[in-house]
């Protein structure tokens, strides 16, 4: 919790600093834990009703461990007619998760998103900020493989 | 002032009064689900929508928060207006199913089922967050909150548990309109009931019948004593009676005395535990408490006798000795009971027309003029059966009465087993030891005796001593006892502290312990063991003292002083082995 504490510093006495705080508190642990949330109500003077209400609200907070790579698998119109619902399918087997979950080992979160604005290329894959266009079943291994191994770089 | 115009009616209020007051003051009902005017409104619930119309262009808006600043013509009740109510309260049933106020809402709009899908047929909230608001701004504990959002959204604590911040105070339940937040007594944290006419709050009467018969503030479970949040109680106050101030200053204080008189009284016993006679669990069963409390001109019924459902009782059935002359809870006769069993049977006889039976086991009426009140309540009429009520259950477990509840005895006059259907019981609760006599007793150096009532120095020469001088005993702390022996007693202990008093000076006996300062090694041995804590330690000296006036001559201290210091006056071992030579001479 040492890193809350020097978050919490950081921001300190400046108002409107909550959500910064908590994004910071999210990027450094991949999650909103319990007991930060409770540092952060004693520190700031912010009921903790009030946190837990911010931080169920935003889509950018999460209240359980996320992956460290989060898969998203776009299933837009354009990207559905060229068959994502069987690249989300490959991935949700590949990863043994359903979507909107995060893997045993926290190495992945697999969600599906509405549209990522890149309809020429689809079916559209991003990994974190990465983006794989024209993904086909057999390009889906290859693609964890890069993150499994931690050394990213986007083919396209 | 603005002046507006409410459905064809003008009337003239300060600017930023809300459409929804408007209308109250000129009696106009608006439904409105999530408005409470202890708390900011919301409008949440949309039923209070009126049609709003300036100039030529009409609008809609909640009544509850759209304040009045200029003249306005506003129709409540118009056919636009109910179309959309009719709607609102229709999703309102799809949203929260569960609630009456909803349905019985709907009923009046002539609306009986709704066109939408229903996901949970219990559900209650509607999310107007009344009760958010209540803990938050009201109570300022903020232990609620919404969270998720969207069709997700819900109301509750943080991660569902109950918080550290909640101070249990129920004010979540009180606002909440639908009754979907219900305090449930987890670990014995809710307050007792007054009559169980509904939830105590921390301004109550202290018991019933208390004097003065004022409510007060309990500081344990008040809100405002706990965030310094709430005062909603000095804002509905009309008198402007509660003082916070005032209160705040509450304090304890000292007082250096030279007698005091224990008149603690006595409790009434719990007959919950007797689950024959269904106490907690069946309607229209009372202890004797509750149902003088009824009788009384200032109770919630106005000293009427009526059962739970507002009607006046057919048959009542009084059931003596509950508790009392019971191997299991008290082998003791509480001596009162008797007869104010027979005052209830003719009290009822007196404000009602129903029919009295009285269930005894004997009848104890030894008292001036006490046989003869017996002999005319047996002339009123009253149905008197020699016989402990064995079991008390609801009339339709065993055949159809004429009353709700069925009493089963046997009636050892006629040596028959009797089943009475009756519609009222009373419990006649054997007079008991307070729970916290003992502890009261090790403080005042009182000993209870095995039914925990106070014992007095002597049970014929000294009725109203302890024995620690210059404590007496009053009343039915002492043992159970009616109210012309309690107030003898108590004029008998007022004349035996006077006496003291008059004297100036303490009469006592010779024989006490002696501390010879020079032998005593000021080990305090003595000072726990003296069961009238009459010895003490002198800190400047380092020896042990005895205070002459406490002493009771027990001897254990001089039977326990290792260096044998201790002496008891007149007992000395020089005098009493010079008692045994002269016998032996």
């Amino acid at each position: 919790m040492q890193q809350v504490e020097t978050i919490i510093e950081k921001h300190k006495g400046r108002p409107g600093t909550l959500i910064p705080i908590l994004l910071d508190i999210q990027n450094e642990y991949r999650y909103l834990p319990e007991e930060a949330l409770v540092m952060v109500s004693e520190k700031l003077s912010v009921p903790l009703s009030r946190i837990y209400s911010l931080a169920t609200f935003y889509k950018a907070f999460s209240l359980k461990p996320r992956g460290k790579h989060s898969v998203s698998v776009c299933l837009g119109t354009a990207c559905h007619v060229q068959g994502s619902t069987l690249i989300i399918e490959k991935f949700e087997r590949d990863l043994s998760v359903k979507r909107g979950q995060t893997t045993k080992d926290l190495s992945f979160d697999l969600e599906e998103v509405h549209c990522v604005g890149c309809c020429g290329l689809a079916p559209v894959v991003t990994v974190d900020k990465d983006l794989y266009g024209k993904v086909t079943l057999t390009k889906v291994p290859s693609i964890l493989k890069k993150y499994r191994s931690a050394t990213a770089e986007p083919v396209n | 002032m603005v002046k507006v115009t409410i459905d064809g009616l003008e009337i003239e209020v300060e600017e930023e009064t809300t459409i929804l007051k408007a209308a109250r003051q000129l009696g106009i009902t608006i439904p409105a689900l999530c408005y409470n005017e202890l708390i900011e409104p919301y409008a949440v619930c949309r039923l209070c929508v009126v049609e709003l119309q300036r100039g030529q262009r009409t609008r809609l808006v909640t009544a509850c928060n759209y304040p009045l600043r200029e003249s306005v013509v506003i129709r409540t009740n118009s056919e636009r207006v109910q179309r959309l109510r009719r709607m609102n309260i229709e999703l309102l049933m799809a949203r929260a199913p569960g609630a009456k106020i909803i349905q019985d809402l709907a009923a009046e709009m002539g609306i009986e089922r709704t066109r939408f899908p229903i996901e949970d047929s219990d559900e209650k909230c509607i999310l107007c967050g009344l009760c958010v608001q209540a803990c938050s701004d009201v109570v300022q504990a903020y232990a609620l909150g919404f969270s998720e959002r969207g069709s997700k959204r819900v109301i509750g604590p943080p991660y569902d548990t109950t918080p550290e911040t909640c101070i249990l105070c129920g004010a979540c339940a009180y606002f909440c309109p639908t009754g979907h937040i219900k305090m449930t007594d987890t670990d014995g944290r809710i307050l007792h009931s007054e009559l169980t006419l509904g939830p105590n709050a921390a301004i109550s009467l202290p018991f019933r019948q208390a004097i003065p018969n004022v409510p007060r503030v309990d500081p344990d479970y008040c809100i405002h004593m706990k965030t310094g949040g709430c005062e909603l109680c000095v804002k509905v106050c009309q008198k402007e009676a509660i003082n916070f101030t005032e209160l705040a200053q509450d304090s304890f204080e000292e007082f250096e005395v030279g007698a005091v008189i224990m008149a603690t009284g006595f409790q009434d016993f719990d007959p919950t535990p007797m689950k024959q006679y269904g106490y907690g669990n069946l309607p229209n069963v009372l202890t004797a408490d509750e149902f003088e409390r009824m009788n009384n001109a200032a109770s919630p019924t106005g000293g009427r006798i009526v059962m739970e459902n507002g009607e006046e009782p057919r048959t009542i059935a009084i059931l003596h000795c509950v508790g009392s002359r019971d191997e299991k809870y008290h082998k003791y006769c509480s001596r009162v009971c008797c007869m104010y069993a027979l005052k209830f049977a003719h009290l009822v006889r007196e404000k009602t027309s129903a029919e009295v039976y009285q269930l005894y086991i004997d009848m104890r009426s030894s008292g001036k003029g006490y046989e003869e009140f017996y002999q005319r309540i047996l002339d009123e009429g009253v149905n008197v059966i020699r016989g402990k009520g064995a079991e008390v259950v609801p009339a339709y477990q065993k055949r159809r009465g004429e009353g709700g509840l069925l009493v089963c005895c046997e009636d050892t006059l006629i040596g028959k087993y009797r089943e009475i259907p009756v519609d009222m019981v009373v419990l006649c609760t054997a007079l008991e030891a307070r729970a916290d006599a003992s502890e009261i007793g090790r403080k005042f150096n009182i000993s209870t005796g095995a039914d925990g009532w106070f014992i007095e120095a002597h049970p014929k020469l000294a009725p109203v001593s302890t024995t620690t001088e210059g404590i007496y005993l009053a009343g039915a702390c002492q043992g159970q006892k009616d109210i012309p022996h309690s107030v003898a007693q108590g004029m008998a202990a007022a004349v035996q502290v006077v006496k003291m008093f008059c004297q100036g000076e303490l009469l006592m006996d010779a024989a006490y312990a002696e501390i010879v300062e020079d032998i005593c090694s000021g080990c305090r041995i003595c000072n726990g063991l003296c069961p009238y804590n009459a010895i003490s330690y002198d800190v400047e000296k380092k020896v042990s003292a005895v205070n002459p006036a406490m002493c009771k001559a027990c001897g254990t201290c001089v039977a326990a002083c290792p260096s044998g210091a201790i002496t008891g006056r007149h007992f000395t071992d020089e005098q009493i082995y010079a008692q045994i030579e002269g016998i032996l001479a």
